[in-house]
């Protein structure tokens, strides 16, 4: 059994669709990637698993297994043992996800309210363990320090200290290194795949970047307007990249480019929502105008690569 | 050739009172005609305070500006006034930048006001390639695309030899990104500015432009030609940058942890060369001696006793 089965999904903010009939699932210590353009949907979809969406977002269909349990009917007593429990997350911007008011250590002693064993000396040093294990230097010193004393790396660190306190099987990281300077990302995603190898720990990771997809992930989905329209092996994805919006976000990466003085290639077109048909249609050099009248159906393009077009690759 | 903009022992210190940190250090930089020059560094580096120091919006401790030539008499509010309608600046977020009351017609007619220029707000609008017919609207009825090419074209009011762009590219999806890139390249080429580009995306600095600087602690570390010096960077920095960034092919995973520290405090600036104490090749004399900026030809300048070896 998967950790973590999510089976067609559907959120809608105030009546316009967010997601539409998502399935994706996660299995025990594997780290899947979801890149996408902004308003993709992957926010989204990072928020809908641990229930954390704004009130103004309905599920309007779907399911969310965790370990066998249907994580969209618990009630609260069971979101909060969830919560920062079997599933934590890690956000974007690390400066904001402290208080700046009290000092980290007191925030972590807060956080970990579920370590009953032994007194707070003990418990402080089961804290300043975690801290070591994600490459905090002097960790006791730096229970005392507030989050303004310390960089965003640091903070960031902690912060995925904090999520790994309760072991979560599952961790969801929304754009973890966006915030940070290149040479902290390679720290981060370091660290977050250490978490993975020695804890068995689960990621769920939402990027925009190719480049952090790549370097951490197992599985990769790519998401366009609200649904998946790819999913694949991070190898495969990458390798023999089926869906033409797959194809065209690779053929805009910096990365994959030559240097030197030249333009950037870009994906011409916003995106749209068409109700039936494709969503990447009006932008798709391949489109024909079947694409935009009828479901689009999945194919296979091998071993557990799946993708949505209806033209054959 | 006169450089569009020359920058000579520029420094800035942070404001406020008590110890100031210095956050650009002596900093000289020649900006040419013509050229998409990027500016790169990690954050705390100095790049946006380079840039709000040389036009004026931080107020410099000391140095010497030039713009085409013309040498400012000094670093004063009024002599900056001057040189404003030559350097413009693009902010971050140029949407953002707009007054929402004021419609695109009279966002650009502010910017001409006190100009002697026959330009009209819809040759402004022209010149990025938009349509006059977006005149009347609103900032807030304008994509974040046309949001971006508006402000270019405020930019372009009073004719300026350089445009500085502070992270043009910053929180865009990529194909934002390539657009936003793109103007900025069409208007090196079509109008010979001189554009800046400040940013710590290094992927995109490298694709698009014609040169490059890399910023570490307020000081110029490494300059050179985009291609040449990505294919084979002089400075250990400029190599550990590159090797910081993620490759988009997983192939090209790397396995061990990365080997650069953090970035040390500005208040605490390392003595001899700033890089040693998270440089893989530092040796005695680096911990003691602060290295000079060696011209080493082919337009690359490094800042190090021990560069790497040119390919």
């Amino acid at each position: 059994m998967n950790l973590l089965d999510i089976s067609g999904l559907s959120v809608a903010y105030g009546g316009v669709p967010a997601l539409e009939a998502i399935t994706l699932s996660v299995g025990r210590g594997e780290i899947v990637g979801i890149v996408g353009e902004s308003g993709s949907g992957k926010s989204t979809l990072a928020l809908a698993v641990p229930r954390l969406l704004p009130p103004t977002a309905q599920v309007t269909a779907g399911r969310i297994l965790l370990d066998g349990i249907d994580l969209l009917s618990l009630d609260r007593a069971a979101l909060r043992d969830m919560r920062g429990g079997s599933v934590a997350m890690v956000f974007q911007d690390p400066a904001t996800s402290f208080s700046p008011l009290a000092p980290i250590g007191r925030q972590l002693e807060i956080l970990n309210w579920r370590d009953r064993t032994g007194d707070r000396a003990a418990k402080r040093r089961r804290i300043a363990a975690m801290l070591a294990d994600v490459g905090i230097a002097d960790p006791e010193r730096r229970l005392d320090a507030y989050p303004h004393e310390l960089s965003g790396g640091m903070l960031q660190r902690i912060a995925i200290a904090a999520a790994l306190l309760a072991s979560p099987a599952l961790m969801i990281a929304d754009e973890p290194t966006t915030a940070l300077d290149v040479t902290t990302e390679a720290q981060i995603l370091h660290l977050l795949r250490g978490a993975r190898d020695r804890h068995g720990t689960a990621i769920l990771v939402i990027s925009h970047q190719l480049g952090v997809i790549a370097e951490i992930c197992d599985r990769v989905a790519v998401m366009y307007g609200g649904v998946v329209v790819e999913e694949a092996p991070v190898e495969d994805l990458f390798g023999r990249p089926a869906h033409p919006y797959t194809r065209a976000l690779l053929a805009c990466e910096p990365g994959l480019l030559p240097a030197g003085a030249q333009r950037l290639p870009v994906i011409p077109g916003i995106v749209s929502r068409p109700t039936v048909g494709c969503r990447f249609a009006d932008r798709c050099g391949h489109a024909e105008p079947d694409c935009r009248t009828t479901a689009t159906p999945v194919r296979s393009a091998g071993d557990g690569h799946t993708y949505l077009c209806m033209r054959a690759a | 050739m006169i450089p569009a903009l020359a920058i000579e022992g520029l420094t800035a210190f942070a404001p406020g009172r008590g110890a100031k940190p210095m956050i650009v250090a002596d900093l000289s930089l020649d900006i040419w005609p013509g050229e998409l020059l990027g500016i790169v560094g990690e954050s705390g580096s100095g790049k946006t305070t380079l840039a709000r120091a040389a036009i004026g919006l931080i107020r410099a401790a000391s140095g010497r500006i030039a713009v085409d030539g013309e040498v400012l008499p000094d670093l004063s509010e009024r002599s900056f006034r001057r040189l404003r309608r030559r350097v413009a600046l693009i902010f971050q977020n140029p949407a953002g930048s707009f007054n929402p009351r004021l419609s695109v017609k009279a966002i650009l007619k502010e910017a001409l006001r006190g100009l002697e220029s026959s330009r009209t707000p819809a040759a402004l609008l022209d010149m990025v390639g938009l349509d006059a017919g977006l005149l009347e609207r609103f900032p807030h009825a304008l994509s974040g695309g046309q949001a971006r090419r508006v402000a270019v074209a405020r930019a372009l009011a009073a004719d300026p030899a350089v445009i500085i762009a502070d992270e043009p590219t910053a929180g865009l999806d990529v194909s934002a990104q390539g657009e936003t890139m793109n103007l900025l390249t069409e208007l090196r080429d079509r109008r010979g500015v001189a554009v800046v580009c400040i940013t710590h995306n290094l992927p995109i600095v490298r694709h698009c432009c014609d040169r490059i600087a890399v910023m570490y602690l307020g000081r110029i570390v490494e300059t050179g030609p985009a291609r040449t010096m990505t294919a084979a960077p002089l400075h250990p920095y400029t190599a550990a940058l590159l090797a910081a960034e993620p490759a988009p092919d997983p192939a090209r995973r790397r396995t061990g942890p990365p080997v650069l520290g953090e970035v040390p405090s500005l208040y605490t600036r390392p003595a001899g060369c700033e890089f040693h104490p998270r440089c893989p090749r530092a040796a005695e004399r680096c911990r003691t001696e602060a290295p000079t900026v060696r011209d080493l030809g082919q337009a690359r300048t490094v800042r190090c006793h021990y560069p790497l070896e040119a390919a």
